[in-house]
């Protein structure tokens, strides 16, 4: 019975199609609740860039920019500029990197992250409307609500942390060209890590 | 969670244990070794490197595009005594993650990179630094430092094993083509045509490029051998696409996998449109070729009896014109059903098989000749068309047809670019590309039925049409010279002398029926006689240059007095081939034993030591160890078993059975 289980549950999660979110268009709009138990709409940012971090605490890709701190530098410059940053989980239950609530508060502050807020998206339907493929992924959505960047944090996709000093940050670099009004050199990326557990 | 507990141990593990380097790295779900693909090298044997991983059910680890997630595995050797010149990988499959295309490899998997080593005498030293992934769903990075030595040694190690068990992508054959053909939405259309492959089965497509394209397998349409591939993109904003890099996957007939690295193209082909039309000028120009344009005149003349009224000439016009176009509709059929069976028959010039290449210059040679006067074929058709100057419809249609069967074989020339190019084309733009040669055939005809007045227009038949038809045997023989310059690229000299020596022989079958002119019998012969000499040139042993060329390289040494004692002064068993350029007797014997394939394993796999002694031009030297050999001519083989002093004289003319038997005899004893 349990293999049957785990067999439809496979196959439900290879035929669900991909939504791609599409850079110059309209971000989809999502209603995900955080860890505090509040709900975010990317309508309540209207006119703010937002930054969307696809998180799972035990893949050794997202290990690679927290345990070196590179991501809590990049969420706490951002956030200092006012800009949104959205960590979002989308580990299902019991899948790897799942948080409850609490625990996603207490994880958050051992991180030590300065993400605006950590979203639960259980059910994986945030994700899925971004075509949320790997820990980490990320995506700029610009004032007007305008997806701007799709892809990668950066350039290497090594999972050793001191790789991160040679790398082209290409949020940093997105962020640092959208609010210059400039074009974004690189628009998509692939990113790289461990898929996201839905 | 004990299970991540006890992978992150390992991962931890890890990276304290960088600093020790061995030849291989155990981790929980498996182990990656350091190996070379010879246990010593010499100047006569470039080893390669080989990272060779081993991983346990449901693990895997990443092609150099990854697919959806995860990351291809990282090297950074230091070598000394030696670079890396390629490496080469494995081909990977598809591996479908909780609704993620990853691509990849599980259970075993080698990484080879080829080395060039420097100072002889020397071992060559490698240590990589290996970063690697590898995931089920949860995914693991491992760091490890491999090491390993090639020491040098004349002797030849025995090969590694693993080195032939993996498949290894080639570069794609020229004739394979692949064009975008237009952007729609998020897809990119494109055209691959693999002319060479029949019907390749179980066709996969990879891209290199992770940010361009999607991993999810494209859409593959077959047309033959064509393929409409939609290419889904990751991208959307990028519209430039060329040199974008893939790998195909193929099987042949064994099901054995094959790769080939394949870049889209930049041009996109002749638009279909212009294809047409180039088709419809040369169907024209059929018309005032030496075999077609009787039939078209005298046809002509026929209707110009007073009975003759405009309605009449029109029905027959029309009929005309429907017979040229049934019959290269239904030629472009059969040419189609021959290429969806497999068959490499056709204007499409399958230039990659020699004997077609070979099999086409000697017909266009023999056209040429024909073209030229020196002999007439064709002209009895050409005249059966004439005769059948009745203006009924079934007349007309048949006088259509046999200007179509009298024209194709003037067809070639004129119409390869448009051919050549339909056959690219999905089926049904092949058929209008045929459809255009007939009409454009047809067209002269057509108009003068409709327009009668113009026939004083037309120019008359006389000796202009015979200047034309000589001048026209110096673009076959153009085209001639180019198949041997291709031909010249695929197998040996003396495949080609062979072929040249088929010229010959047609030179001589048309001279001499000439004078058999009215001995039917002894035409027939003649005839036979050409047919078993192509027949010779199919079935004789086609080696290719490049192979050729390869194991010459790799198995030969150069004759050297100093070194040939040596090798047997240390036990070796030495093959010693006297030979040279003009000496006909050695290149038989190289063609037909020395170096074909299974010789030269034999050898191989007995560590004979080879040594070419050229004596194409004078060497005082080979000379010299001829005499001492008690000799003074050309073939000379020489072999010494291992262990053994004493020299054997082989037969001049050898067999492989002749070389096996040395082998033989040297395990009975």
């Amino acid at each position: 019975m349990k293999k049957i289980f785990a067999m439809l549950l496979i196959t439900c999660a290879s035929s669900l199609a991909m939504a791609e979110a599409k850079i110059g268009s309209p971000a989809p709009d999502f209603s995900v609740v955080d860890a505090t138990g509040k709900t975010h709409k990317l309508a309540d940012y209207k006119g703010k860039y937002v930054v969307l971090e696809w998180y799972n605490k035990d893949c050794p890709y997202v290990r690679k920019h927290y345990d070196s701190k590179n991501m809590q530098k990049i969420q706490g410059d951002m956030t200092a500029k006012n800009i949104v940053w959205l960590s979002v989980i989308s580990s299902a239950p019991g899948k790897q990197g799942h948080l409850a609530a609490a625990d996603a508060v207490k994880n958050a502050q051992k991180e030590g992250s300065k993400a605006s807020a950590i979203l639960l998206d259980e059910k994986g339907a945030m994700g899925k409307a971004y075509g949320a493929k790997t820990t980490p992924h990320m995506y700029l959505i610009d004032p007007q609500g305008v997806l701007r960047y799709n892809g990668a944090i950066d350039s290497n996709d090594s999972a050793d942390p001191k790789t991160i000093a040679t790398s082209e940050n290409y949020i940093v670099r997105a962020v640092a060209s959208a609010e210059k009004g400039e074009k974004i050199a690189k628009e998509t990326s692939k990113p790289y890590g461990c898929s996201v557990k839905y | 969670m004990l299970f991540l507990a006890r992978l992150f141990t390992a991962l931890i593990m890890t990276y304290s244990c960088t600093s020790f380097a061995a030849d291989t790295f155990h981790f929980p779900q498996g182990e990656v070794k350091l190996i070379s693909s010879r246990t010593s090298w010499n100047e006569n044997l470039k080893p390669s490197l080989g990272i060779h991983f081993r991983i346990k059910d449901h693990w895997h680890i990443y092609w150099k595009n990854s697919g959806d997630s995860g990351a291809a595995p990282k090297w950074n050797w230091s070598l000394t005594n030696a670079k890396i010149t390629k490496e080469h990988w494995p081909l990977p499959e598809r591996i479908p993650v909780e609704g993620l295309i990853n691509f990849g490899y599980s259970n075993e998997s080698l990484f080879v990179f080829d080395l060039e080593p420097e100072a002889k005498q020397n071992s060559v030293q490698a240590s990589v630094h290996v970063e690697f992934l590898i995931c089920k769903i949860e995914c693991v990075p491992y760091f490890t430092e491999l090491k390993t030595e090639i020491p040098y040694s004349a002797q030849r190690g025995p090969p590694s094993e693993v080195f032939s068990k993996f498949v290894y992508p080639a570069s794609a054959p020229s004739s394979f083509s692949w064009v975008p053909q237009k952007l729609e939405g998020s897809t990119l259309k494109t055209v691959l045509n693999l002319s060479s492959q029949a019907t390749p089965k179980n066709l996969e497509i990879f891209p290199e490029d992770g940010e361009s394209f999607k991993a999810s397998a494209p859409e593959l349409i077959p047309e033959g051998n064509n393929f409409e591939i939609n290419l889904a993109l990751q991208d959307t904003s990028k519209t430039d696409f060329e040199g974008a890099r893939f790998l195909l996957v193929t099987e042949n007939a064994d099901g054995k996998k094959q790769g080939y690295e394949i870049s889209l193209q930049k041009t996109a082909p002749a638009s279909l449109g212009f294809v047409v039309l180039w088709a419809l000028l040369g169907g024209f120009i059929l018309n005032f070729m030496p075999c077609v344009f009787p039939v078209l005149s005298i046809k002509v003349l026929s209707f110009l009896g007073p009975d003759k009224n405009a309605q009449s000439l029109r029905t027959s016009g029309l009929f005309y014109t429907l017979g040229v176009m049934m019959s290269f509709l239904i030629l472009g059929g059969a040419l189609m059903l021959l290429r969806a069976g497999g068959e490499q028959i056709g204007w499409g010039f399958q230039l990659q098989s020699p004997v077609i290449a070979a099999g086409i210059s000697i017909l266009f040679f023999w056209l040429g000749l024909n073209f030229l006067g020196t002999f007439e074929i064709g002209q009895s058709l050409t005249y059966l068309g004439a005769k059948k100057t009745s203006s009924d419809r079934a007349g007309s249609f048949l006088t259509g047809v046999l200007a179509t069967v009298v024209a194709t074989p003037c067809t070639a020339p004129f119409m390869g670019a448009a051919l050549g190019a339909s056959l690219a084309m999905p089926a049904a733009s092949t058929l209008l590309v045929f459809a255009g040669l007939g009409l454009g055939m047809a067209l002269p005809f057509f108009i003068l039925a409709y327009f009668p007045k113009t026939i004083q227009y037309l120019p008359k038949p006389g000796a202009w049409m015979e200047k034309l038809k000589e001048f026209l045997a110096f673009p076959l023989f153009a085209t001639v010279l180019w198949l041997l310059w291709v031909l010249s690229h695929q197998v040996t000299i003396a495949s080609l002398l062979f072929l040249l020596g088929i010229y010959l022989f047609i030179a001589l079958w048309i001279w001499t029926s000439r004078q058999v002119r009215n001995e039917r019998w002894k035409q027939i012969l003649l005839l036979l006689g050409f047919l078993f000499s192509f027949a010779v040139l199919v079935l004789m042993p086609q080696e290719s240059v490049t192979s050729m060329k390869a194991s010459q390289d790799e198995a030969w040494k150069t004759f050297s007095k100093e070194s040939i004692a040596e090798d047997i002064a240390q036990g070796k068993a030495v093959f010693i081939d006297f030979t040279a350029a003009w000496c006909i007797t050695c290149q038989v014997n190289k063609k037909l034993v020395l170096h074909t394939s299974e010789i030269q394993s034999a050898f191989t796999a007995n560590a004979v030591q080879l040594y070419k002694a050229d004596w194409t031009d004078k060497n005082p030297a080979i000379t010299d160890a001829l005499a001492g050999y008690g000799r003074n001519s050309l073939p000379l083989y020489v072999y010494y078993a291992a262990g053994s002093q004493k020299p054997q004289i082989l037969p001049e003319i050898l067999t492989k059975g002749i070389i096996l038997e040395l082998f033989n005899k040297e395990k009975e004893q």
